[in-house]
């Protein structure tokens, strides 16, 4: 049964090293969601986070096909129970006088944080899981959602060991 | 007096030779200048100067199946560098270890859309193992080490070098370039694994002992991991039959008792019914590729399956496999033959001559003396040498070939299986008479592939090659023409050549010797004579239009589904 797997690439930070892992997704047929990609604590090494829609065979083909790239270092699947998932999302709803206090309340029950107002709008950020993100744009549906942007996932696993 | 300085195209040169490559393919062009150049003043490297890029990919291709060595090709940027796609994605599906050099445009032009531009990093990521845009001429002689060294180890495969230039011409110290040079290798995320798992090992070793019909198919990997001896070993103490791929060819000899020839879509019936029957199947360095397998779900059905391989990814990618065992194949088998234990099969071996004997594969009958193909490859078997290198193109004389000779030797078939690149028979022949100059070079090739690169004849003539050219010539792209009879209700849309050039005035252009060989009489008075000739020469063999491969099992059908079992559809 296909289901999301949260992937960690660590790789060296060469250039194209995003192209080449995603051409690889492309030319294989896999199916990748989402990606995140930044530094990480280790100059000269790119931490790639990707969000994989796979069964267990392809998994396991995702895992050693990615590793076949030679500027990757270290390929890991993360566990659902052991892990730690973050996404951001700034998103732009409709906000007039009235309203605009409520969005403000329900915001702070999600730990969102108010970026920005115009007399017509706000921008909230919030971060979360992807469940708790859903919860606030379905609730946000209701006043009127005009932009969202999110970061897709990233991940880390609990305890001392990466 | 100024210290001694090295140029980047210099550096190429100097690296390559000290890496140890003697011979190079290549076509020069205005972003390699600098290299040729230098090429010019450096006699420990043979430029083989081929007519058009995809000769020089194929012919480094070529070069490096027979010599174990990476080969190495040279190009222009643009469409100097495009013209060796079709090579690199053909080494590529071979595993065959190749460094391709490819100029740029100087790193100022890069990306201005410049003259003769191309991003051929871009364009070679999936058909490369690895791939560098050499940005820095201080990383010149790191990357061509580790482009070598990614080439040939591990399971090999083609890298390519892309190197501006402006870096060819820029020049560092001697004393600078040899420090750099003497940094060994860091490759982290490289590391091959060669030894296999003992548990692994041991749990095939008993699984070997319980078989009652136990095969081995062994591919590629043979080869590359030089595992002939390990593996004869295996075969003969544990008594199991060997059946080959097309690039395995060789890889245990054909004359054996145990050899079932080769397996697959035109494999025989007895080794292919073998894959059906068997218990266990050992899976010695292959990659259960389409042309072997047929339907994957049915293959080897009834069989525990044993992979042994040096790439982890190809473990479960297209057949579930029971003991899985990622290393170097002559490890790998040096340590299961010393567990292994003599064993007898005799039923099974007997079961298995019952399906050779009734399914030979075999050559129609003259019946108003015209030229059959098979009879053709039938009488090459007997004249050529036990090493004889037989070079094939693609379609139904690669698959005669791979049918009617006995592959004794190792190394000594080169054709393309993955890729099926037609026009690779040629250039592919130069690379291995150059690789092997002492060896017995014959190339069979048909009409239609023969045109896709014969400017590379000029090359055979120029380094006086000693290559014999066999043209199966049945006027057809007879492999399409084949499926169009049994798939398309005999629709032969655009199969048919119609015209060709005359091949004995080609070779007569090119300034080489031809016949036409088009009927039996006159196939048997001269042929053993061309073949065992010191001279190259091209044969036109005229042959019949229609025959057809053999026993065939269609594209992803299964071995009950074989046709023509004994000859005739």
């Amino acid at each position: 049964m296909a289901k999301e797997h949260q992937v960690l690439v660590i790789a060296k930070n060469t250039p194209g090293i995003g192209t080449r892992i995603l051409a690889l997704f492309n030319r294989r047929g896999f199916n990748v969601t989402k990606m995140t990609s930044g530094i990480t604590n280790k100059p000269g090494y790119a931490r790639i986070t990707l969000t994989v829609e796979a069964d267990d065979r392809i998994l396991d083909q995702v895992q050693k096909q990615i590793y076949k790239l030679i500027d990757v270092v270290k390929v890991k699947v993360f566990e659902d129970h052991d892990v730690v998932c973050r996404e951001l999302m700034l998103i732009k709803v409709k906000a007039t006088a009235t309203t605009r206090s409520q969005i403000v309340q329900i915001a702070d029950v999600y730990r969102g944080n108010v970026l920005d107002i115009s007399p017509t709008s706000m921008i909230i950020e919030v971060i979360g899981s992807v469940e708790k993100l859903r919860g606030f744009i379905q609730i946000m549906e209701t006043y009127g959602i005009l932009e969202i942007a999110k970061t897709g996932i990233t991940a880390m696993s609990r305890g001392e060991k990466m | 007096m100024s210290a001694e300085t090295i140029n980047g195209a210099r550096i190429v040169l100097e690296t390559l030779h000290r890496l140890g490559v003697t011979d190079m393919f290549g076509y020069p062009g205005g972003a390699v200048i600098p290299i040729y150049d230098e090429i010019y003043s450096f006699p420990e490297i043979k430029h083989y100067f081929v007519r058009h890029e995809q000769g020089a990919a194929h012919a480094a291709d070529g070069y490096a199946r027979v010599s174990g060595r990476v080969g190495v090709c040279l190009a222009t940027s643009g469409p100097g560098a495009t013209n060796l796609v079709t090579g690199i994605m053909t080494a590529y599906m071979d595993s065959v270890p190749m460094v391709a050099i490819t100029g740029q445009v100087g790193r100022p032009f890069i990306g201005k859309d410049s003259f003769q531009e191309a991003d051929i990093q871009g364009i070679t990521m999936p058909i490369t193992k690895h791939n560098y845009l050499v940005q820095d001429i201080h990383d010149l002689p790191r990357i061509i080490k580790e482009a070598y060294f990614i080439a040939g180890t591990g399971r090999p495969g083609p890298v390519l070098i892309d190197i501006p230039k402006d870096i060819q011409t820029e020049k560092i110290s001697m004393t600078e370039y040899n420090k750099l040079y003497e940094v060994p290798i860091q490759l982290e995320g490289y590391d091959p694994t060669y030894k296999g798992h003992q548990g692994q090992i041991k749990k095939a070793a008993t699984l070997i002992k319980n078989a009652k019909r136990p095969l081995i198919i062994a591919g590629a990997g043979v080869l590359k991991s030089g595992a002939v001896d390990e593996l004869k070993a295996l075969a003969e103490t544990a008594h199991i039959p060997v059946t080959n791929t097309l690039v395995g060819l060789g890889g245990f000899p054909g004359d054996h008792e145990l050899a079932l020839g080769m397996v697959g879509m035109h494999g025989s019936v007895a080794a292919n019914n073998s894959t059906d029957e068997a218990d266990l199947v050992i899976a010695a360095g292959i990659r259960f590729h389409d042309r072997i397998t047929g339907h994957p779900d049915f293959f080897c059905k009834k069989a525990k399956i044993i992979h042994i391989d040096i790439d982890p990814a190809e473990i479960d990618k297209n057949v579930t496999i029971d003991v899985p065992i990622v290393g170097d194949l002559k490890r790998v088998l040096t340590e299961l033959n010393a567990l292994v234990e003599p064993a007898k099969h005799e039923a099974w071996l007997e079961q298995i001559r019952q399906w050779q004997e009734e399914y030979p594969i075999v050559v129609p009958e003259s019946t108003d003396g015209e030229l059959h193909p098979q009879y053709v490859l039938s009488e090459l078997n007997k004249i050529v040498k036990d090493d004889a290198i037989i070079v094939s193109d693609v379609g139904q004389h690669q698959m005669w070939a791979a049918q009617f000779l006995t592959h004794k030797k190792p190394h000594t078939i080169v054709t393309s299986g993955g890729a099926g690149t037609m026009g690779y028979g040629l250039p592919a022949a130069i690379g291995a008479q150059v690789g092997a100059p002492k060896k017995q070079v014959v190339l069979v090739v048909g009409d239609g592939g023969f045109q896709m690169t014969c400017e590379e004849l000029m090359m055979v003539r120029q380094y006086n090659l000693p290559i014999k050219i066999v043209i199966i010539n049945n006027g057809y792209l007879g492999m399409v023409r084949q499926w169009q009879q049994i798939f398309n209700d005999r629709r032969y849309s655009y199969v048919d050549l119609e015209m060709s050039p005359d091949f004995l005035k080609l070779a007569d252009a090119f300034d080489l010797k031809a016949a036409r060989l088009d009927n039996v009489e006159t196939f048997n008075k001269d042929f053993k004579s061309y073949i065992t000739s010191d001279e190259s020469i091209v044969l036109d063999c005229r042959v019949e239009r229609e025959d057809n491969v053999l026993p065939m099992i269609p594209a992803g059908g299964t071995v009950s589904g074989m046709m023509g079992k004994k000859g005739v559809l």
